[in-house]
């Protein structure tokens, strides 16, 4: 029986040269299996011309070319690349976070202040993870993914219904700690912002149908909507339709770039179907619950005076917002007068609604600023406290930073790493535009966070995830192939 | 006969793609053609041809895909895509401008 090819001593060398010299070992089997099949090839013509096997393969080999040189070619095309102004801006945006925690330490203690900043070391840790592992564990695990988001949507549904028929309320472990955590707006809001690049992933493996695959994500989404509603009670607007938005404008792209296979006019008529559907259904079902509505929100948005109706309310912050930035000068902090804040004062004593008593005009704008600033209007602090030109620098480098990892994913070559990543960077643009919108006095939904500047746990866990998966998608561009990622159904 | 290596490099992804315009094809069958139809003109080495076709795909000028050959081991396969079609056409015209203006001078054209 022959020898197999690559027992023999010359072929082994030959491929253990070309492999050695590419830097990235996870691709060296796929450039190894390519060669010995040349080989092979090349073998098979020397025997047919009549040759003996062990000199078809001494030929053969030779024929290949200098291994080391082979190898080095092929590594300075597929090899990992950095994107170093990406993570140069994110670093920035985190400095940017940190010197705002730092304002907490000042004003609330060190240690509260320390406590509140501890997620920014785990950003740290998750972002160099999924930087160098993300892309690689994502694209690789693709049914893995499909299960999660299935075991996602079963158990929740399984906890929904649980407690709907109090099984698990009797238990207060459960009930009073796990529960309130697990299904936290802060959680769920957060997941809603991940699960757009999870459906893109996996849809991507059933590319080849694209009609299954729009189905798909649209009836994902629509099942992780319904869920987190229920859960909840009320709806996280803003969350949600940048959940929402980011899929359809994915699935565009998809469609466009023709990545979703069908005949393109079907796939384009399933799309706006679905799309409708989706929308359609999110805003009956949000007229139905209290500050969810279309209307209402809308009405918030352009005209908070006219909803408002007590202190504690998002319309509430959106006024005092405006009327900060009324007062914002070009340069340096806002000021009032005493005679101002004594006006401040006697409405207070008159029964108007304010939320916390404005007690010295050094303290005016702590005390006159929404709660959680520091994670939901830090733009409008910085605007009011250094001026509209030092404000709308900062607003320019932050959007310059967004706007980039969008036009940088755009240009990622590898199909699946390109909507990976584009479908990150609209998740964390679109949550800019929220913020920036709000903290200029125009909420939409609930407030978000600017994303890796704001404080908050799961804000910076997600959104460094999404930051991460995109300088993940862009390093390992030209190492991985898509054309891996394809499921038996679609053969 | 040994080319110039120069004159070999900017030929051949051009030639490359020209051969997968025609119909998908493996690396052995793509040194083959290239040897037939040049009529043995060009023997590529196959060192020289795997980082050109790595290359062309990283750009997205081609894409690959895996399929059992007859002795049972995965064969990769190439195929053009939009782009590289694309590709194609700019470097043909590219080359065409290129070959004419040669001739031009050797063809015995003289100035002065």
């Amino acid at each position: 029986m022959a020898r197999e090819i690559e027992e023999y001593e010359e072929v082994k060398s030959f491929i253990q040269d070309v492999t050695e010299q590419i830097q990235y070992r996870p691709i060296r089997r796929e450039i190894k299996e390519e060669l010995l099949s040349h080989i092979e090839d090349r073998v098979d013509e020397y025997e047919n011309a009549g040759d003996s096997r062990d000199n078809a393969i001494k030929n053969t080999v030779l024929q290949m070319g200098e291994p080391i040189n082979i190898g080095m070619s092929l590594n300075s095309v597929r090899r990992t690349r950095e994107n170093w102004w990406g993570i140069g801006f994110g670093i920035i945006a985190i400095m940017l976070a940190v010197l705002g925690c730092m304002r907490e330490w000042s004003e609330k203690g060190f240690v509260y202040g320390l406590f509140r900043t501890f997620y920014l070391p785990l950003g740290l840790v998750l972002f160099v993870f999924f930087y160098l592992k993300g892309y690689e564990i994502l694209v690789k695990k693709t049914k893995v993914i499909l299960y999660i988001l299935c075991g996602i949507i079963a158990l929740e549904a399984i906890i929904f219904l649980l407690r709907k028929l109090s099984i698990v309320t009797q238990y207060n472990v459960f009930s009073r700690r796990i529960y309130p955590i697990l299904f936290s707006p802060s959680v769920v809001g957060s997941i809603l912002l991940v699960i757009v690049p999870l459906i893109v992933i996996v849809i991507y493996g059933i590319r080849l149908r694209g009609k299954l695959a729009i189905w798909l994500a649209y009836i994902t989404m629509e099942l992780f909507l319904i869920l987190s509603g229920l859960h909840l009670g009320f709806r996280i607007v803003t969350n949600e339709l940048i959940a929402i938005f980011t899929l359809i404008i994915v699935l565009g792209i998809m469609i466009g770039k023709d990545i979703l296979k069908g005949k393109m006019k079907q796939l384009w008529i399933w799309y706006c179907i679905g799309a409708v559907s989706l929308l359609g259904s999110y805003g009956v079902i949000n007229n139905t619950l209290p500050y969810a509505s279309v209307s209402y929100n809308v009405e918030r948005f352009m005209n908070p005076d006219s909803v408002e109706h007590d202190e504690f309310d998002y319309a509430y912050d959106s006024i005092t917002i405006r009327d900060l930035l009324s007062k914002a000068k070009p340069f340096g902090s806002v000021t009032v007068s005493q005679e101002d804040l004594n006006a401040i004062q006697s409405k207070a004593e008159d029964g108007v609604a304010i939320r916390y008593p404005v007690t010295k005009k050094d303290n005016f704008i702590k005390d006159t600023l929404p709660q959680y600033y520091n994670k939901n209007y830090r733009i409008a602090y910085w605007i009011i406290k250094y001026g509209w030109i030092i404000g709308g620098a900062l607003i320019a480098v932050v959007a310059a930073f967004f706007i980039s990892l969008t036009v940088m994913s755009a240009r990622i070559k590898n199909q699946l790493a390109k909507m990976l990543s584009i479908s990150c960077s609209i998740c964390l643009l679109l949550q800019f535009i929220f913020y920036l919108l709000s903290n200029l006095g125009y909420l939409y939904g609930n407030s978000v966070n600017l994303p890796l500047i704001s404080d908050g746990l799961c804000s910076i866990i997600v959104n460094t995830i999404l930051f991460a998966c995109i300088l993940g998608a862009y390093r390992y561009d030209h190492v991985w192939n898509h054309w891996d990622y394809r499921w038996k159904i679609t053969s | 006969m040994l080319m110039d290596k120069k004159l070999m490099s900017v030929g051949t992804s051009l030639m490359v793609l020209k051969l997968l315009k025609e119909k998908d094809m493996y690396g052995y069958q793509i040194i083959k053609e290239l040897e037939e139809q040049s009529e043995q003109v060009f023997s590529l080495k196959e060192g020289t041809l795997y980082p050109i076709l790595h290359n062309l795909e990283v750009q997205g000028a081609i894409e690959s895909y895996e399929q059992v050959a007859e002795n049972k081991r995965m064969r990769k396969y190439y195929r053009i895509t939009e782009v590289g079609s694309n590709m194609f056409e700019e470097k043909n015209k590219e080359w065409q401008l290129y070959q004419r203006g040669i001739n031009k001078v050797l063809g015995g054209v003289t100035f002065g």
